[in-house]
């Protein structure tokens, strides 16, 4: 039998062979200083959303310091697309950001149809935004239900996923899938959107609002919510401008800039909706902004819809496509922010270089300034409220 | 009538246990061994069996709130569910990290079982159904829910696991801390009633009316406390598992996981009890048997505890601290002030 | 032999070894926990000397209360750690090492039993044997009495006692306030180490002002509260 005292060490031993740095003794206080601990939070951990590894360093409770660890994810995305046609990396870009494969489709196909500077059938455009505004509706839903989570209420999670799943069977019904949609083409989008179907988005759209005030009961008016998120995570507009923040995170730190707004795609500039901001830029901010958004996204279904017209729903495109030898840059505002597609094309079938410019990744560079002097459940909360999908920073 | 009818129940039953030793001219030592032993087993079988109904009842409850069925399938609605849970985990291996203090590790949960357990010996059943009527019941129970904290505090140092650590840290600041205005809510109680002992608070409800309605404040101050006592959302920051992974139990598998957490939801029980023999008159009651009045008014708090666990979020460490230290005991020295006024008049 | 007087020795000799584990244990934190079984084992004498009240009041305020803080304040200290030369019964585990595993908690099990048999054992259900507090209590131990002692003739070193105790919590706060304000005259030791974002924009201003956490000496406010 293992010697009990052997094997035991003090409270403040150190797992991960990194050795504490007490802080400068002080003459004044004497011995009473305190240390520092590292501690590994995942990359199996419950709330981050993934494999994000964390290294926070904490002096008891309180966040002194944050260094995310990144890349457990890595799948060469943009390497991988090198070796791929346009049409061949539709299905890729699905699983970037898993939880939002209709806008990094979008954006991808946007770019390429800028690039060949190709007309789009109206149609076509209407189901594009139709499902963009969906896709944003059921990534929002997941955050709502996953931000609860964080918070230790169990049952809105539960909640949004009721609503989430008529969303999936939505998507399931046009495209065949439920996260993996390879849906959007060159020139338009791969099946058409049938009467039935818009039928059951009208359906949805009746009844959403009802489970949006459902949430807010559950959830938003708790002032357990209130207490865990007002003031905490902190971000204000300079900073996230100057770390190129975008999306929801932006948009609480006072700052109402909307792609779909701003560089209108699609058939944006015809409908009607607010953008919705909040000045405060904290973790409250941030999922009030997304609460309101999906009620945005409502209104632009319920226009998308009524305006919907009859023609091609995919239209002529090439049937081999190489785009012309340059620089193209196409973004569509996705759930999580700004999703770019950079291609640099050699005037071959397949790009030379593609960059995925992808939201997540350039929020998670603000946790360190969020999590700052904050506490562990702080954390956690900052964590779930910039909503990041790992398979997006890895890539 | 019916009081008289169960009490005399085990009044003969002992008695004529006691006719058969001195017949077969037995020791009366024996008797009191076998005395022992029986009361034992009852108690730690009431407990078993309804930690299994509790843990049932709970992930039902949590469904039904949830939108969804809970447990279904194995068994009637499921009720056999958590026998096959229980089994499942005893038989997983028994692990003991390298970086483990392996004899605290090992000795944990029984420290934290044990006092979960003693609480019954005091809380009255039924009349005269109670192990002992300790003269200082309330006193005892306190010290006994107070003995859960070092157990915490092993199981999350010895892990040799930061998250435990962190979790232990904690399960004691928050223990500690919601210990005070638990015992100053128990301490108005004992004021009105004037003993310590959990029979004569029943009797002293039986003459007046339920606590609860004398001690509004104190019962929600106890109420809000004892939730904190018992790691529940939205005071479950010792084992946040969006936060700390487990908390202090992080490390634990297999028989010792399963007896951590069949503490937690003995418990859960242990308080309920209390607080329904502090506050709501315990086995009194018209119509019912006093045993069912009982299990009426405990289940009644598990009910409330389960529900508050499946609404709410989770609090902040500082804002726990802030509750129970700027709040809950500011209350509730209040309310022991006004106890004692309204006592003095 | 009693029974009691059987219970007395073993709880005697638990409180006693775990006192002798206290001096000797190398590792502060086992100490710690020995000196928390002591307290037990002195609770149980109470109880047999039928100071229920007393026992009562060792188990809640020393083991749930002191044992806890001291605990704590070994697990938030910075510890060095002492090896031993030789672990204790090193030479008996090695002889006896095999059998004693499954030894110890067979006895561990009956001192329990013993323990069951002499708390719940004192025959009959509680009502059907009325003792009455005073026949049981010796005089002067009993609730009232205490009680009135404490807020009559001792009424002025128990509220010397309680001076005694603010005055030392008010001490650690003191402390404990400090160090906190000296650590935010010289900013959060860890940060020198992190990136520094190239804009300029540090996080300073971000996590400065406006957020308070009050909670930052809750683990002082702990001490506090016993």
């Amino acid at each position: 039998m293992p010697d009990a005292a052997a094997t035991v060490s003090g409270a403040t031993r150190e797992q991960d062979g990194e050795e504490v740095r007490p802080t400068a003794p002080d003459s004044e206080v004497g011995d009473l200083h305190t240390e520092e601990m590292m501690i590994n939070m995942g990359p199996q951990h419950p709330s981050t959303h993934g494999v994000l590894r964390a290294v926070v360093t904490i002096d008891g409770e309180r966040v002194v310091d944050v260094d995310s660890d990144v890349g457990y994810l890595h799948r060469c995305f943009e390497k991988i697309c090198e070796k791929l046609t346009y049409h061949q990396i539709i299905p890729y870009t699905d699983r970037t950001d898993y939880l939002a494969g209709m806008t990094n489709e979008l954006a991808l196909v946007l770019t390429v149809e800028k690039a060949l500077g190709l007309e789009v059938p109206r149609r076509a455009q209407f189901i594009r935004t139709i499902m963009s505004e969906l896709q944003r509706i059921h990534s929002h839903l997941l955050w709502f239900g996953t931000f609860g989570l964080d918070l230790g209420a169990t049952t809105p999670f539960l909640y949004a996923f009721r609503d989430r799943e008529t969303i999936s069977d939505l998507f399931e019904e046009i495209t065949g899938a439920r996260m993996m949609y390879n849906y959007m083409r060159v020139g338009g989008v791969r099946n058409d959107v049938s009467a039935a179907w818009v039928k059951k988005v009208r359906t949805f759209l009746r009844q959403f609002p009802a489970a949006l005030r459902e949430y807010d009961d559950l959830l938003t008016g708790n002032p357990i919510l209130k207490a865990r998120t007002r003031g905490v995570g902190k971000i204000n507009a300079r900073t996230a401008i100057a770390y190129g923040a975008s999306g929801p995170v932006l948009r609480a730190s006072g700052v109402p800039y909307d792609l779909r707004k701003h560089d209108p795609y699609l058939v944006y500039d015809e409908l009607e909706f607010d953008v919705a901001w909040a000045s405060e830029g904290d973790v409250l901010a941030r999922y009030q902004v997304r609460l309101e958004e999906m009620r945005q996204s409502l209104r632009i279904l319920e226009q998308a819809l009524e305006g919907l017209p009859e023609g091609e729903y995919l239209g002529k495109a090439p049937r081999i496509i190489k785009l012309p030898p340059g620089h193209y840059y196409g973004h569509v505002e996705g759930p999580r922010g700004e999703v770019g597609c950079y291609i640099v094309s050699d005037g071959d079938r397949k790009p030379y270089r593609l960059h995925w410019r992808a939201p997540s990744f350039v929020h998670l560079q603000l946790l360190p300034l969020m999590a700052r002097g904050h506490l562990m459940g702080d954390m956690v909360a900052i964590i779930g409220s910039i909503d990041i999908v790992m398979g997006e920073v890895d890539r | 009538m019916y009081l008289a009818a169960t009490s005399s129940l085990p009044l003969r039953l002992y008695q004529w246990t006691e006719q058969l030793f001195t017949d077969l001219g037995l020791p009366l030592w024996l008797l009191a061994v076998l005395v022992a032993t029986v009361k034992a087993a009852l108690i730690i079988g009431f407990i078993l069996i309804n930690v299994i109904f509790l843990i049932w009842l709970e992930r039902k409850l949590g469904g039904h709130i949830q939108n969804r069925l809970g447990p279904v399938y194995t068994g009637p609605f499921g009720l056999l569910q958590t026998v096959a849970d229980a089994l499942k985990v005893l038989v997983k291996e028994d692990i003991i990290p390298a970086a483990a203090d392996r004899w605290v590790f090992m000795a944990a949960p029984l420290v934290a079982f044990v006092p979960s357990v003693m609480i019954w010996l005091v809380v009255p059943f039924a009349p005269g159904v109670q192990a002992r009527d300790l003269n200082i019941g309330t006193l005892y129970v306190a010290a006994m829910t107070g003995c859960t904290v070092p157990a915490l505090l092993m199981a999350g140092w010895s892990s040799g696991n930061k998250w435990s650590l962190l979790g232990a840290f904690r399960a004691g600041a928050q223990l500690v801390s919601y210990e005070v205005p638990l015992i100053l809510a128990t301490l108005a109680v004992v004021m009105l009633a004037g003993s310590l002992s959990l029979n004569d608070i029943i009797r002293a409800q039986q003459e007046s009316t339920w606590f609860i309605f004398l001690q509004p404040l104190g019962f929600v101050v106890y109420l809000i406390s004892a939730i904190a006592e018992l790691n529940r959302t939205p005071f479950d920051l010792p084992e946040a598992e969006s936060e700390l992974v487990a908390g202090f139990n992080t490390e634990y598998s297999g028989f010792r996981f399963a007896i951590f957490f069949l503490t937690e939801y003995a418990n859960l029980l242990g308080s309920s009890a209390i607080a329904a023999t502090l506050f709501l008159g315990g086995w009194s009651g018209p119509f019912l048997p006093p045993f069912v009045w009982f299990l009426l008014k405990t289940y009644l708090f598990v009910f409330l505890a389960m529900w508050i666990r499946f609404t709410l979020p989770r609090l902040r460490v500082d804002q726990l601290m802030n509750l129970s230290w700027k709040f809950l005991l500011p209350v509730a020295l209040i309310n022991v002030l006004g106890t004692g006024v309204f006592v003095a008049l | 032999m009693s029974t009691t007087l059987l219970v007395f020795f073993a709880l005697a000799a638990i409180s006693l070894l775990a006192a002798w584990r206290v001096v000797t244990d190398p590792q502060i934190m086992h100490a710690g926990l020995w000196m928390g079984l002591c307290f037990v084992g002195v609770a149980g004498i109470f109880l047999l000397l039928t100071a229920e009240f007393l026992a009562g009041v060792q188990i809640l305020v020393y083991v749930g209360a002191i044992t806890t803080i001291i605990l704590f304040g070994i697990m938030l200290s910075d510890v060095e750690e002492v090896q031993p030369q030789e672990p204790p019964f090193y030479r008996f585990r090695r002889r006896f090492g095999r059998w004693w595993q499954p030894a110890l908690p067979l006895l561990v099990a009956a001192a329990f039993l013993v323990a069951l048999f002499t708390i719940y054992g004192q025959a009959g259900w509680s009502d059907l044997q009325p003792v009455g507090p005073a026949a049981s209590t010796p005089a002067g131990l009993d609730i009232p009495a205490i009680g009135h002692a404490l807020f009559g003739p001792y009424a002025l070193p128990a509220e010397a006692a309680s001076v005694l105790l603010l005055s030392a919590l008010l001490g650690a706060l003191v402390l404990a306030m400090r160090e906190e304000t000296l650590r935010v005259f010289r900013g959060s030791p860890g940060s020198s180490r992190v990136l520094q974002p190239g804009s300029g924009m540090a996080g300073r201003e971000v996590n400065a002002g406006e957020t308070d956490h009050p909670g930052q000496d809750e683990k002082k406010e702990v001490g506090a509260g016993t």
